[in-house]
Parts: structure tokens; C-alpha cells; sequence
């Protein structure tokens, strides 16, 4: 063995690995310079604006003073407060029976309960509502029901509110939820703790973390969410609603950034709290956690079972009876079911444009925004470059989670349309709204990216660099295939999420790049409600359609990947 | 040849073969702390040297210093005569296997073992040859087309061992490759480690916190502590011959008496006291008279020996090849002996209280200083 020393034909070359180094760098630099003109710099165009005057001189909080002077104000301010107050309330009182149903309890069809409950979350978010009105609006089937009050207003908004918020919060504690402990209840059942007990005493503090996260982003959502006050909220102002109409009713841009800042300040608030309640989150699952069995338990099975069922029966009803509007000829007064808005929805070369649009947008954001995120997610978790750049990096793609989207489509507004900008060629393309949508939704995936590799010892890593390979053969030859069924879901979910946004894209749109679900607005507002809500239902068929591809690839993926399989 | 090697190869703990590695004015600080202080040291061709020392002595530190993977504040690498200090990993002629065997999880074993060999000039032929050469080395042929995930703890360091073996590096760094295994699969693979290195000759550094896996496979043990070395000698001399009272206690059971009386006779500490004649060399900082539990006699060989004592027996532990008894010397109760007897000499267990004679043989017993 020891002739195998000397083997000229096993020599490896001398790589020089500094420049992939440097490259690298230049690369993670170039990153970075992307993340903050696309998020930083419109934030902050947004705020410096909301402190000048028209002529651009600074003024202090003099606008901020002028808009408190502005009737109504107190009222949009109080009505956006309460609203999502309560929103939350019932959303939370709804999802954590939902999310221990699912993971507490022993009842059937899970899975299928799962998906349903998924269902608003490929739908913009004025379908719910659309349903809601064809069920007790006006005109309303079950409009006896409400005896006498309207749906259109603060009930309106609190219930298209709950049901769209529903998911995001059922998938947030249902995180929570699945992971827990089982020595815990053993430990409690050997102190002979009645059931009530254990669960205040040992299921809820382990949860605690994921109720004030799904509160805040529940509360952060319905707060700066503007489809469903302007299709149902009737004549109740919000401050969401009241964005729009300074600036684009009334063209009073620097009203309009005072609003943003507005809205601006609970998600701040919202995203401080979530950071102080992780901190304060002891390690409630360690390695040594064994998983929860659960005990039987009759009562508790059909208790969650009941609800889950109501709840599913709502959300289906709900989304139902929006298709079932969309079939009709002309509500109420011609009942007749046929495809007659979907043919005037398709045949209107406008309308066409905006489905296409739609398309072009989710797809761009979808694969533009997979390379980005599998980019700053690799170089974030694999420590390979100085540790203050990956830390700016990091922090940059956390920003995009505590930003409504109104306040970051007006800071685009603000910063790419000023003649002074060189980046002033974007304005009205569709480059910017596809860069737009991917800083909005940055997060997420960037932290999917993240999760899915570092699982991963950074000692693999070291290896193959004593092994001659350099941070980019290595992420070629070992990191891409340990991403990517992670790589499809994050692609799923900017598709998803692109065809679905409205608040991003109000003020950045023009006649030629106005998407789909900004179309749905326009025709609510305009009085064109069948056909509003059947591009409103067109746009959830393709996210089913996509969600279908994204789940297809994904199992093709992983059957090919048979090392992902642990067989002993 | 034997396993393990003689003594008259390396008498005074320094190589007498060409080194291939060598250390000097090593250090390297994390903030306040100096993690590596001063390491000097040489590894000779085909040697098999362990790094010991307890957790957070610097060792782990050390080997990512030598591997490129940490860059020293001060001091010179030297590999085959070459001063690499400034070099890159990728630029130094090693493999390297971790605790964790950091297996590629997305490549079969084949895969995993040939990965270096692929952006190599060598032709796909020779680069499966070489595979296959490897795999029979380390006994996993059969294994070839498994993943990681689907293979033992035993299994996966070996094929880490035979992945850094690929490229036929001129040394082999090993960071606590058998710390995650069994304590029976780490017995084996110790000794089937030894084996292999002595196959294909490769000079080894292998860092360990486990003084037994030390002694079984080193031909020379440095000792760290918090940063320094501490010794470095053969297995026998580390064990024998400690440096200080930290070396002692780390080798293993080692009674240790603080001294408290020095006359014009000799020394004495606790029930032991040495000769004058006996002792040789001037006393270090807070001195300690040490004995090894299996060099305390008892019974028949201790009334045979010069200075026998009389003792009372406090705790007997019957440990299966051997017993340990905790002896209080009459007059030094306050400092208990403990001595460690092969159990097939006592087929009676002696009884809580029984009394017994006991002796220390004057030269088992060591003047160590405590090593702080």
C-alpha cells in the first residue's frame, strides 16, 4: 500500500481557488447592494418623503401634523385598530382548536382537513369576501341571517378578514403544536394533573411562542391588508384604504408616506415582540424530546372533530358559493348557470392582459426569486465568508416580513419614479414589479433556504475542501441536491403569493402591466361583481394548478433522491 | 513488528525518525483567551501521534491549526519541509476525518470515497480502481452502493477514513474520530484504525480526550492542558512517568498526598514517606507524593516489603478484573489510600474493617508537583 504514495495520474492540480474567492465575494457584495435598493432604499425614500414638503424641503412633522388635522382620521385609525384586534382574537379562538385538532387528536382525514384549510391561501384575498356578499350581501341568499345589520362594513371586513388570515395562522401554531414533548405529560400524569391542568400547565406554555407570533403576524396582516376593505368594508375607512386615497385620489404623496409610516409602525411593534418572545422562549423541544403520544380520548376526538368539520364546511361554503356566483348570469335578477363571465372576463383583450400579466409576474418572481433566495440562504448558512457581510445579509432579507405591502409599493413609487434616480428607467415596467414582489416576499423563502441547509455540519463542507473542492464545486456537487425539494417549495410559494398580492402593486401598475388580482379591485369598484369574481376564481385555479406542479415535482425529486430514505 | 511500539525507539519523547510535521511558537487567541500557547512539537514519518487532553485544552484548535482551517496569531507549520503556515487548506497535503464523518449524505459510499478523485487527472478507470482498492481496505465492498444514512456508525467513520485517504495525502489528521461510536465499536475500531495506518504508512495525528484510545494506538502522546503542552512522551513514560499531577490524574487513578514534612530523612506526605536516598532532584511547587492504585501492596507482599504499615480497610468495590479497596493507614486517617488489586489474587473479599498491611514500594512512587 504504501507504493500508492507516489501516483502522478492521482495528482490533483493546484486549483487556484482565490479567484472562485473572489468571485464570491463579489457576488455576496452584489447581493447586498440588490437587497437594499430594493428594500432599504424605498423604505427609506417612503420616510424621508413623509418629512418633506412639495418642493422638497424638509418640514419636520409637519405633515404628520396636517393629517391629524384631516377629518376622519381619528376614525380610520380607531376602525383599523378595533378591526384587527378583533380579527385576530377569532382568528387565533379558531386556529389553535384547528391546529390541535390536527396534531392532538386522533380524528380521520387529516390530511384532507389539511389541504382545505390551505385552500384561501391560493385564492387574492377578496375572493372570501366576494363569497361572503353573494351569501348575505344585498342581495344577499342568506341575507336574513344577519337580521337586519349589512355585511358590508366592520363585520364584512372581520369575517373576510378571519377566514383569509385562518391559514397563515393555523400553519404558524400548528409548528408550534407538533412539536412537543411527551415526558412533560407523562411527567404531569404521574403528578396526577387532571387534563384540564396539563393543558394550561404544560400544552400552552409550549406554545406560547407560536400564539404571540401568529397574533402578531395575524394583527401585522389585517391591519395593512387593503382588498377587503375596499371590496366589503362599505363605508368603514381604514387606514389602508385611506393610503389610496391620498395618493392616488387625491395625489397628496407626502399624506400618503405619512400613512405608510403609519402603518408602518405595528408591524415594528409586531416584529419587536416576536423577537423579544424568542428570546425569551426556553428550548421547549431539545434532542432529547420524545415525540407526544397521544392518549385516547373519545370526547376530545369528536369535540375536534366537530369543529374541524364546521370550519371546513365554512371554508368550502364560502369559496363555493364565490364559484357558484361567478356561474351565474347576472345576479340576482338571472340565475342562469353558465360560463358567461369567464367568456367576458377572457375575451376583453384588457382583462386577457391582466391574466397574462399575472402569469408573467408569478413566473419571474418564482424562478428570478428561487436563484436569489437559494444565493443568500447558501451564503448565509454555510459561513463561508466574513461573518459581518453574511450578518447584513441576513439581516436585509429579515426587513421584507415587518413591511406591509402598501408602505413598500409607495416607497417604490417614491424612490423609482424620482428623475434623479438612474434607476428611474424601471418605472411602470414589469422588471419593477417582479422586483418589487420578490422584496416583498423575501423572507420566507430566504429562511426556508436557510433551514434547508443547515442541517448540514459545516465539517461537510470542511471535508471537501480538504478534499480540493472549492465553496461553489461544493455547492454544486453537495448543497443543491440537499435543497431541492426545499428549491420547489419556495417556488410554489412565490408563485402562489405573486398572483395572489394586491397591496404591493397598487400604486406601481399601469395599463399595460396591470395584473389580475388588481383587476379584480378595479372591476368591484367599478360594479362588474360576476366578472370580478370569476377572474378572481381564474387566478385560484392556475395556484391550484401551480401547487399541483409544485407537489408533482416535488415527489418526482425526492423518489429520485433515494438517499433521503433511512433504511437501517 | 509489534503493535505497539518499544521503548528503545523513543527514549526522550523526541523522534529519531525525519519528521514530517513540524510545530513550532504555535498560538492562537479567540478574543481574550489564548487557546493554543506556544505548541511546539514534531511528528515523525509514519508515526501515529495522539493530542490528548480534556475538553477545551486547545486540541481541537490545534488540528483545525494544522489543517488550514484556523489561522495561527504566531508560529510555523512545517510539512515535509515545507513551511505552509500561510497556506490554505486546499493547498496542504492532508486528509482529515471528524467526529462527526461529515459524509456527503447525496452520494453513495463509492461516491463519498471518491469525491476527491474527481477533478484529479486520473481517468474514470484508475479513479474506480483506486475506489475499489480503498473499499476493500477499510472492509466495505459490499457497502459500495449504500448511502450514508443507511449505515452504521461503524460503517460511516470508515468510509470517512478511506475518503481521506483517497488522495493519498502525506498526513492523516483525525479529530475525535470514535467519540460518537459505542464503546464496544470503538474498542474494535481503534485497534482495526492502528492496523490500517501501519498498512499504508501514513503519518497520523490523531486528537482524543480518551486516555485509554491513547494508550492502545499512540506511539507518542502529547499532553495539553488549557493550551500547553504538558508532555509528550510514549504511552509508557505519559503513564509511568507523569510530568505533573495533571498528567496523573488525566493518565488515570493516581492516589496524590500533599507534602507535609521534610527532613533530614526524607519526605513525608499523608501515610507515605519517601527516603532521602529515594528522592532525587529538588522538590517542585506544591509537591505531591503520588503512587498508582495498582502499585499499593497489600497483604503477604506488603509485610514482605521494607516499611510496611498497618491499615484498615473503609470500602471495597469489586470491579470484575480487578478490586479496588479504600485503605485508612492508622494515623493518616484523614488521607485514605486507595489501591487496586487484580481480583483473581482475592478470592476472599476482604470486610469493611478488616485490617491489612500495606506498603508502597519506593520506586512506584513519584514527586509531582500539581500542574496548575
Amino acid at each position: 500500500m504504501t507504493a500508492s504514495k507516489a501516483r502522478p495520474a492521482l495528482d490533483t492540480p493546484y486549483q487556484s481557488s482565490r479567484l472562485a474567492g473572489l468571485l464570491a465575494q463579489a457576488l455576496l457584495l452584489g447581493l447586498i447592494a440588490l437587497l437594499l435598493a430594493a428594500i432599504i432604499a424605498p423604505i427609506t425614500a417612503l420616510l424621508l418623503k413623509s418629512f418633506l414638503d412639495q418642493q422638497g424641503a424638509f418640514i419636520g412633522l409637519g405633515n404628520f401634523a396636517r393629517y391629524i388635522g384631516e377629518p376622519g382620521l381619528a376614525v380610520a385609525i380607531w376602525n383599523s385598530v378595533s378591526l384587527s384586534t378583533i380579527s385576530t382574537a377569532l382568528t387565533l379562538a379558531i386556529a389553535f382548536p384547528y391546529a390541535f385538532a390536527l396534531h392532538r387528536s386522533d380524528i380521520p382525514l387529516k390530511g384532507l382537513f389539511r389541504v382545505i384549510m390551505l385552500a384561501p391561501l391560493l385564492a387574492p384575498s377578496m375572493l372570501p369576501a366576494f363569497g361572503m356578499i353573494y351569501l348575505f350581501g344585498n342581495q344577499g341568499l342568506l341575507k336574513s341571517w344577519l337580521m337586519g345589520g349589512t355585511i358590508y362594513g366592520p363585520i364584512g371586513i372581520v369575517s373576510a378578514s378571519v377566514f383569509h388570515a385562518l391559514p397563515h395562522a393555523i400553519l404558524i401554531l400548528s409548528a408550534g403544536l407538533a412539536s412537543g414533548d411527551q415526558r412533560l405529560y407523562e411527567a404531569a400524569r404521574a403528578l396526577k394533573a387532571s387534563p384540564a391542568r396539563t393543558f394550561v400547565q404544560v400544552t400552552l406554555p409550549s406554545c406560547h411562542y407560536a400564539l404571540i407570533s401568529a397574533g402578531c403576524v395575524v394583527f401585522v396582516s389585517v391591519f395593512t391588508d387593503f382588498g377587503i376593505p375596499t371590496v366589503i368594508g362599505g363605508s368603514t375607512n381604514v387606514l389602508a384604504t385611506d393610503i389610496y386615497k391620498q395618493v392616488i385620489g387625491r395625489f397628496d404623496f407626502e399624506l400618503g408616506a405619512v400613512v405608510g409610516v403609519l402603518l408602518l409602525t405595528p408591524a415594528l411593534i409586531a416584529y419587536g415582540v416576536d423577537v423579544l418572545a424568542r428570546r425569551s422562549q426556553r428550548a421547549t423541544f431539545s434532542g432529547r424530546s420524545v415525540p407526544v403520544a397521544l392518549r385516547a380520548n373519545r370526547s376530545r376526538d369528536v369535540a375536534c372533530l366537530v369543529l374541524v368539520t364546521l370550519v371546513t364546511v365554512a371554508i368550502l361554503g364560502i369559496i363555493g358559493m364565490a364559484i357558484y356566483g361567478s356561474l351565474v348570469r347576472f345576479w340576482p335578477y338571472n340565475l342562469a348557470l353558465g360560463m358567461h363571465n369567464y367568456h367576458k372576463a377572457l375575451s376583453d383583450p384588457d382583462e386577457l392582459r391582466t391574466l397574462t400579466n399575472s402569469l408573467v409576474l408569478a413566473t419571474a418572481t418564482a424562478a428570478v426569486g428561487t436563484c436569489l433566495v437559494a444565493m443568500s440562504g447558501w451564503m448565509v448558512s454555510r459561513k463561508a465568508f466574513p461573518a459581518g457581510l453574511t450578518q447584513a445579509l441576513q439581516g436585509l432579507a429579515m426587513v421584507p416580513v415587518a413591511v406591509p405591502g402598501l408602505v413598500l409599493g409607495l416607497g417604490y413609487v417614491f424612490f423609482f419614479n424620482n428623475p434623479a434616480n438612474p434607476l428611474h428607467i424601471l418605472q411602470g415596467s414589469m422588471a419593477l414589479l417582479v422586483l418589487c414582489t420578490i422584496a416583498h416576499f423575501y423572507t420566507v423563502p430566504h429562511l426556508m433556504a436557510v433551514g434547508g441547509l443547515i442541517k448540514l455540519d459545516r465539517e461537510v463542507d470542511l471535508a471537501a475542501q480538504a478534499l480540493r473542492s472549492g465553496p461553489a464545486a461544493t455547492g454544486r456537487r453537495i448543497h443543491v441536491a440537499v435543497l431541492g425539494p426545499t428549491l420547489i417549495d419556495i417556488a410554489g410559494y412565490l408563485f402562489v403569493n405573486a398572483m395572489t398580492t394586491v397591496s404591493a402593486l397598487m400604486f406601481l401598475f399601469n395599463a399595460q402591466t396591470r395584473v389580475a388580482a388588481i383587476a379584480v379591485v378595479n372591476m368591484t369598484e367599478g360594479s362588474r361583481f360576476g366578472q370580478a369574481t370569476a377572474l378572481a376564481v381564474l387566478v385560484m385555479l392556475i395556484c391550484l394548478a401551480a401547487t399541483a406542479l409544485q407537489m408533482a415535482l416535488r415527489s418526482l425529486i425526492i423518489r429520485r433522491q433515494a438517499w433521503r430514505r433511512q433504511e437501517r | 513488528m509489534n503493535v505497539h511500539q518499544s521503548d528503545t525507539r523513543l527514549q526522550n519523547g523526541a523522534t529519531q525518525v525525519a519528521p514530517f510535521l513540524s510545530v513550532g511558537g504555535l498560538s492562537k487567541r479567540f478574543g481574550q483567551s489564548t487557546v493554543v500557547d506556544d505548541v511546539a512539537f514534531e511528528v515523525g514519518r509514519s508515526e501515529f501521534v495522539c493530542v490528548l487532553g480534556p475538553s477545551g485544552c486547545g486540541k481541537t484548535t490545534l488540528l483545525r491549526l494544522i489543517a488550514g482551517f484556523e489561522r495561527a496569531d504566531k508560529g510555523v507549520i512545517a510539512m515535509n519541509g515545507v513551511d505552509v503556515t500561510t497556506r490554505r487548506p486546499e493547498e496542504r497535503d492532508f486528509g482529515i476525518v471528524f467526529q462527526s464523518y461529515a459524509l456527503f449524505p447525496n452520494r453513495t459510499v463509492a461516491g463519498n470515497v471518491g469525491f476527491g478523485l474527481e477533478a484529479t487527472r486520473a481517468s474514470g478507470a484508475q479513479q474506480q480502481a483506486r475506489v475499489a482498492e480503498l473499499l476493500t481496505l477499510v472492509g466495505l465492498t459490499e457497502h459500495a452502493g449504500k448511502y450514508p444514512s443507511q449505515l452504521s456508525g461503524g460503517q460511516q467513520q470508515r468510509v470517512a477514513l478511506a475518503r481521506a485517504l483517497a488522495l493519498s495525502p502525506g498526513l492523516l489528521l483525525l479529530d475525535e474520530p470514535l467519540s460518537a461510536l459505542d464503546a464496544n465499536v470503538r474498542a474494535r475500531l481503534r485497534l482495526e484504525l492502528l492496523a490500517l495506518q501501519r498498512r499504508v504508512g501514513v503519518t497520523a495525528l490523531m486528537v482524543t480526550h480518551d486516555q485509554q484510545e491513547a494508550l492502545a494506538v499512540a506511539d507518542r502522546i502529547i499532553v495539553m492542558n488549557r493550551g500547553r503542552i504538558v508532555q509528550c512522551g510514549t504511552p509508557r513514560q505519559v503513564f509511568e512517568t507523569p510530568a505533573d499531577l495533571f498528567v496523573a490524574r488525566f493518565m488515570g487513578e493516581m492516589n496524590a498526598f500533599p507534602i507535609t514534612g521534610v527532613d533530614h530523612d526524607g519526605v513525608e506526605a499523608g501515610p507515605v514517606r519517601l527516603m532521602l536516598a529515594e528522592a532525587s532532584g529538588s522538590l517542585p511547587a506544591r509537591a505531591h507524593l503520588c503512587i498508582r492504585p495498582g502499585a499499593v501492596l497489600i497483604g503477604a507482599e506488603a509485610e514482605a516489603a521494607p516499611r510496611p504499615l498497618a491499615a484498615r480497610v473503609r470500602q471495597v468495590l469489586y470491579l470484575g478484573d480487578t478490586v479496588r479497596l479504600t485503605l485508612q493507614v492508622g494515623g493518616h486517617e484523614a488521607t485514605p489510600v486507595n489501591a487496586e488489586i487484580p481480583s483473581a489474587r482475592l478470592p476472599l473479599l476482604p470486610s469493611i474493617g478488616d485490617a491489612v498491611a500495606v506498603a508502597f514500594p519506593a520506586g512506584q512512587v513519584r514527586i509531582l508537583g500539581d500542574g496548575a
